[in-house]
């Protein structure tokens, strides 16, 4: 007698305690072993870029934070260092201290 | 090494690839020819004097005035010698361009990006599907020519009892606060009630 095994195929999420946020993922598993995996990331995804281009630098900090929760200060440090180095401003000392203050 | 030194072994090494080469904020930008992309991407990478061996993004920047539309952009990492370079060239609205993926993995899912957010296509890529935008998404939000707030909306039908899609409809306008001097109202806001006083 021959058993036929067949590969699962498992929808997980878009909603989901295990994944921190929304992520949904199309698995292709054998047995307990994923073979394959396809990840729609897109679903928190709001297009941040176009609406920074509708704003001045300043109303962009904000935006940053949101792109990650975990360290938003870091994303805010890396945008104020992007745009110190295009406008050629070199900032303060004072002004290093408190960048650095906050990360 | 230098900045300068890599600019000019690059330039010399690659002559003939190489349209121009310009250090600007102690970074080294070179522009290529979309054909000589794979060739000149190989010889960063394997070189021993520039292992630029880590991909760090591609990205589009659109120009809708030109007749070459969009500026490709590669940046690249070395880690040995601690140098970044970012590599271009132009491309007109439905040129197809060619994959990096055989040479640097990472790109598969960036030239998604590209291909989701402006509508590039490239040749060879082993999976080119959308990767951000929803299910059913139609336009490139990216172009300069996608309105902000975007074609349709997303909402729960009571009715229907589904998600569905509709045209988008706004209660109020996009409006910029005026820094300048926020107790006159914004520019437009102004013009608008000396229209009406004159009319009164």
């Amino acid at each position: 007698m021959t058993k036929k095994i067949k590969n699962l195929n498992l929808n997980f999420g878009p909603q989901h305690p295990a994944a921190h946020g929304v992520l949904r993922l199309i698995l292709e598993l054998d047995g307990e072993v994923v073979e394959k995996a396809d990840p729609h990331i897109g679903l928190l995804h709001r297009g941040t870029e176009k609406l920074i281009e509708n704003k001045t630098y300043m109303q962009a900090v904000p935006y940053f934070d949101r792109l990650d929760y975990v360290a938003p200060m870091n994303q805010e440090h890396a945008f104020a260092l992007a745009i110190e180095k295009i406008l050629k401003n070199r900032s303060t000392d004072k002004s290093s201290v408190y960048k650095s203050n906050v990360l | 090494m230098l900045l300068t030194d890599l600019e000019k072994k690059i330039n010399s090494e690659l002559a003939t690839k190489i349209k121009k080469t310009e250090i600007k904020h102690n970074q080294l930008y070179i522009e290529i020819d979309k054909d000589d992309l794979i060739e000149v991407t190989l010889f960063i990478k394997s070189n021993k004097n520039t292992k630029f061996r880590q991909l760090i993004d591609i990205t589009v920047v659109d120009y809708p005035e030109e007749t070459q539309r969009f500026k490709v952009v590669y940046l690249f990492l070395s880690h040995e010698f601690n140098h970044r370079i970012i590599l271009s060239y132009f491309i007109s609205e439905n040129e197809v361009i060619s994959s990096l993926t055989s040479i640097f993995p990472a790109a598969n899912w960036m030239e998604r990006e590209v291909f989701d957010m402006y509508g590039v296509n490239f040749k060879d890529h082993p999976d080119l599907r959308r990767i951000l935008t929803d299910y059913g998404f139609e336009g490139h939000p990216l172009r300069k020519d996608f309105p902000l707030t975007g074609h349709s909306e997303v909402r729960y039908s009571e009715d229907k009892k589904k998600v569905i899609n509709e045209p988008v409809k706004l209660e109020q306008n996009y409006r910029n606060f005026d820094y300048e001097s926020p107790w006159e109202g914004t520019k437009y806001i102004s013009e608008q009630t000396k229209s009406n006083d004159k009319k009164n």
